[in-house]
């Protein structure tokens, strides 16, 4: 064991753990004990601890639980669309031909946009009177389709899920797609001689053999879900009157309001949140990798 | 037969799919060309005049700041993505071959990183202190920061598939551990460095928060410049589009010129074979 | 070996890029909103102003949602750029940062903006008021109103649902509400909202917290007037999304009779369909239900000008606000946006629009806003400090909150933020 150490040197890690704690452990630790004080912007120098207020004030803000829900919506809906979404494309173009690599190509070109970007296009889409959606949808008779996607309360979040998975599911389409590519073509003759069908050879050779695959988009998925900030900063700001409003907005508008030591109380409380929710799916893959 | 109809039904469905991709991107370009009454219109049919306004591009280049803020992305996101290649596939590779505790924290601060939200004012306080505040350096090492969780993630499960075998063979052929990691080690890491190539460039490219408070606006890159563009009173959507094409542009035309490293790098990187 | 040549060419480029940056002499640093500059006439005029000076700008244009964190950010730590164009009020600006600044035009400043051009703690003059002294209101077609036989000023709430009725009858949408934008709702009560509150010492008493907002029965009644034109059946169908492009077209083209703007709007109007300004005007808005409450929102300039008083071109940014109010320079902002100057006797005229001479002249009958303020508070804004997400709590009555809900989370926001500023009582 310790002629093995030997090799890999400690000071290896050093120019990444430098540059990590001085820009993020030491912020982020400061940032967290702030959220026990009533650090403002316009008391800038004059920090004064308040205690557990900002988390009481917190806690009974009914705009929270909205966000709380929203996110967790948003990161479920968004997981479940772009992973199963993202594994029927990889299936879809799997095989090597002029049309599929056209289609990996275009599929994956969203996600070269600056997110920002993306929402203001989709604002434009989504414009209930001009935007080419409705007028798509008015223009092949179903006009009672058309909504006002991004400004009715009982459609904004869905919109937003969706632009998220277009911009989105061409990555987890291309983690899949590699997936499947490393497995070796032996296994689908032994199951073609086994008589499977498409299907079956899907559900018995493919995803078991995948589970790092969806591993890995779980993870980006997930944490990617509940960190949702632009997609919907860009498009409703949590707006109509708080229905879409989600953690990182939330956080984001008290920030922008000048309150750094609630903001920092609404990150601490954030970040427990995801973890937990992240600890509790990651525990559950980890069985499942092992099973497999 | 029936295996022929199937097969092309599959395809006009996967056509009209790559259609829901390449519209909004034809609806954003087409409507750079048009004037600003019918841009505001949103069609997706060219011009009614058939005139393409090259000037709104010319308007957006002159007013905008388009090519300091290309230049300006350039630099920091080059620069950043190259330290984090540096630091991470170093810190990686010893995460990932180091069964300590202490790597293993190590490696759960990173994870965290990828968790965390943004602590922008105590980070602001450190550039300050640093007086790395609007510098290009201070906000390289910011990017390089915020990049590094999730690329340190992904060389440690990359450098877990390469056999340690390799590691003794090189040291009992009598490399340092320096040799070792960037002779033998980084180029097995190649894949997963072309993944957090592409990550951590668009990564930065894209980012609007962080350029907005850690510099001024003569170190802004593109996509904050839409804001020039993009304000509340009045929208000339022709100019906010031709200005969303040229802060795209640069990304798609390398993406498609080198797609097919991309994707083969991206994809090799991101599960181990 | 083929990394180090990386990082050597990797440091070359991060020198190339510091030098070019540091060799660029004579250029000012300009921090705008994105709302503001979204708007012709300050970047005409400013650019108009560095050009008679011959030097540079570089404009740092913010989001509007993140403008004033980043000023106030930048301001604590004595980072700002060096000329800030701002519509916010001094009180909620990092003021101490801003450089004192002098001119001729300085003594001529009126009355009415006068007062909130000064740092509140040493007197000195911090701002520069650029643009136009501001009249919100109620944007009316003359066409529509004369075939359906309304005339202006109306002067109470049930008279104007009244009128609505009548134009409704012609087949015209009576009133446009243009939500989906957050900051236009808000000016119905803008212009009407006033005196509601200088009410006796109520401002007083809200002020210090001994009174809140959704306790008093002529504030929720107000707001609700407001929430309930839902229901009368006179607003656009798509008043949840329409956008105030959408709005501005609508009562210039007669497809809306009464649209509620800023007069930012006219020039805005002016420029897109030049035919028809002359068909739109602008009057009170009356949300209130007593014709005794009828007031004429005019009020300060709010687009000024200040400097940074760290900034290491001082002298250069202080020249560069003496040369914005010149002739040249305001009249390349006043064509594009007309309106009531903000100075007294500057030597030179400037296009007003119709809209400011109707309000004038309305003024005459009607008490004016800042009449009101100064009547009762030595004209002090003294409720600007609890703006408390106004808009946002006026913009959510039209995604089906009630008005007393609106008004309690507007309460609870302003409270957050006095708590904030150590507000005493909260």
């Amino acid at each position: 064991m310790k002629k093995k150490k030997s090799i890999y040197a400690w000071w290896l890690l050093l120019p990444a753990i430098l540059i990590y704690a001085i820009f993020f452990i030491i912020p982020n630790v400061a940032g967290m004990a702030l959220g026990f004080t009533d650090w403002n912007v316009y008391f800038f120098d004059d920090i004064r601890f308040n205690g557990l207020e900002n988390f009481a004030r917190l806690f009974g803000e009914k705009t929270f639980w909205i966000a709380v829900k929203n996110t967790f919506y948003f990161a479920i809906m968004t997981v479940v669309l772009k992973n199963v979404l993202g594994f029927l494309l990889a299936l879809a173009v799997r095989r090597e031909s002029r049309f599929n690599s056209y289609l990996r190509t275009v599929i994956f070109l969203p996600i070269m946009i600056s997110s920002i970007v993306v929402c203001i296009i989709f604002v434009s889409i989504y414009n209930p009177s001009t935007g080419i959606l409705n007028q798509f949808l008015n223009g092949i008779g179903l006009h009672a389709l058309a909504k006002s996607w991004l400004v009715d309360e009982r459609y904004a979040m869905n919109a937003i899920v969706a632009m998220e998975v277009w911009q989105w599911a061409g990555l987890n389409m291309l983690i899949f797609y590699s997936g499947m590519q490393a497995i070796p073509s032996e296994y689908y003759e032994a199951a073609k001689i086994d008589g499977a069908s498409y299907w079956q050879e899907v559900r018995y050779v493919m995803l078991p053999l995948m589970v790092q695959s969806f591993t890995i988009t779980f993870i980006f998925s997930i944490i990617s879900g509940l960190k949702v900030f632009s997609q919907v900063y860009g498009t409703t700001n949590g707006g109509p009157a708080d229905s879409t409003q989600v953690m990182a907005t939330f956080l984001y508008r008290s920030f922008s309001h000048g309150h750094y030591g609630y903001s920092a109380a609404v990150g601490f409380v954030f970040m427990v949140l995801i973890m937990l929710f992240s600890a509790i799916v990651f525990g559950i893959l980890r069985k499942k990798e092992v099973e497999y | 037969m029936a295996g022929r109809r199937k097969f092309i039904i599959a395809r006009v469905l996967l056509f009209i799919v790559s259609l829901v991709y390449i519209i909004p991107v034809w609806m954003v370009l087409i409507n750079s060309f048009k004037v600003t009454a019918e841009a505001n219109m949103m069609g997706i049919s060219l011009p009614s005049d058939m005139v393409f306004h090259f000037e709104n591009y010319r308007e957006v280049i002159r007013t905008g700041g388009i090519i300091r803020g290309f230049i300006n992305g350039i630099i920091e996101s080059l620069l950043s993505v190259i330290l984090i290649i540096i630091a991470a596939s170093a810190a990686g590779f010893v995460i990932a071959r180091r069964n300590s505790r202490l790597s293993n924290a190590v490696f759960m601060l990173f994870i965290m990183g990828l968790i965390v939200p943004v602590a922008y004012i105590p980070t602001y306080l450190v550039l300050d202190r640093l007086h790395l505040l609007d510098t290009y350096t201070g906000i390289i090492l910011i990017f390089t920061t915020y990049g590094l969780p999730q690329s340190v993630f992904l060389y440690v499960q990359f450098a877990k598939t390469i056999p340690r075998e390799l590691d003794e063979a090189a040291i009992l052929d009598g490399c340092s551990t320096m040799q070792l990691f960037t002779r033998v080690i980084f180029p097995l890491l190649r894949p997963t460095t072309a993944t957090v190539f592409v990550l951590s460039f668009v990564g930065a490219w894209n980012d609007v928060m962080i350029p907005m408070f850690f510099v001024n606006g003569n170190k802004w890159a593109l996509p904050l410049t839409v804001y020039n563009f993009y304000g509340g009173y009045m929208k000339s959507w022709n100019l906010v589009f031709a200005d969303i094409m040229l802060t795209i542009a640069p990304l798609i035309v390398v993406y498609l010129l080198a797609q097919r490293q991309i994707v083969s790098g991206m994809t090799a990187g991101a599960v181990k074979g | 070996m083929k990394m180090k040549k990386w990082v050597l060419g990797a440091l070359g480029l991060m020198c190339t890029g510091l030098f070019a940056t540091a060799a660029c002499a004579e250029t000012l640093t300009v921090m705008i909103g994105s709302e503001d500059s979204g708007g012709v006439a300050v970047k005409a005029a400013m650019d108009k102003a560095a050009e008679i000076m011959g030097i540079d700008l570089e404009y740092s244009v913010f989001p509007t949602d993140q403008f004033l964190n980043v000023l106030n950010t930048k301001g604590a730590t004595g980072n700002l750029d060096d000329v800030i164009f701002t519509s916010y009020s001094l009180s909620d600006l990092p003021y101490n940062e801003f450089a004192e600044l002098s001119g001729d035009w300085q003594e001529k400043i009126t009355d009415t903006t006068r007062q909130f051009t000064v740092n509140p703690e040493t007197g000195e003059t911090v701002f520069a008021p650029f643009g136009p002294e501001s009249n919100f209101g109620l944007a009316y077609n003359k066409k529509v109103l004369e075939n359906a036989g309304v005339t202006v000023p109306i002067v109470n709430y049930s008279d104007f649902l009244e009128a609505c009725e009548k134009i409704k009858e012609t087949g015209v949408t009576p009133l446009y509400v243009s939500a989906q934008e957050n900051w236009t709702p808000q000016i119905l009560l803008l212009t009407s909202f006033t005196t509601t509150l200088m009410k006796d010492d109520l401002v007083d008493q809200l002020t210090t917290n001994q009174v809140k907002p959704q306790d008093v029965e002529g504030i929720v009644k107000i707001w609700d007037n407001v929430c309930k034109l839902q229901d009368a059946g006179i607003l656009n169908e798509d008043y949840r999304s329409a956008t105030h492009d959408m709005g501005k077209k609508a009562v210039a083209n007669g497809e809306a009779a009464f649209y509620c703007v800023t007069d930012g709007a006219y020039g805005e109007i002016m420029n897109e369909y030049p035919d028809l300004i002359d068909d739109v005007g602008l009057t009170i808005c009356p949300m209130w239900d007593n014709e005794e409450d009828a007031f004429v929102m005019a009020n300060r300039s709010c687009r000024c000008l200040a400097v940074a008083k760290n900034s290491k071109n001082l002298d250069l940014a202080k020249e560069f606000v003496n040369t914005c109010i010149t002739e040249e320079v305001m009249t390349t902002y006043y064509e594009l946006s007309p309106g009531a100057v903000p100075y007294r006797d500057l030597g030179f005229s400037l296009p007003m629009s119709s809209w400011n001479e109707e309000m004038t002249a309305l003024s005459e009958t009607f008490p004016t806003y800042g009449d009101w303020c100064n009547a009762l508070y030595d004209g002090k804004p003294k409720m600007n400090p609890f703006f408390g997400d106004f808009d946002l709590r006026v913009q959510s009555m039209f995604s089906g909150k009630t008005a007393e809900e609106a008004v309690t989370e507007w309460y609870t926001k302003y409270a957050e933020d006095a708590k904030a500023k150590r507000v005493e009582g909260f």
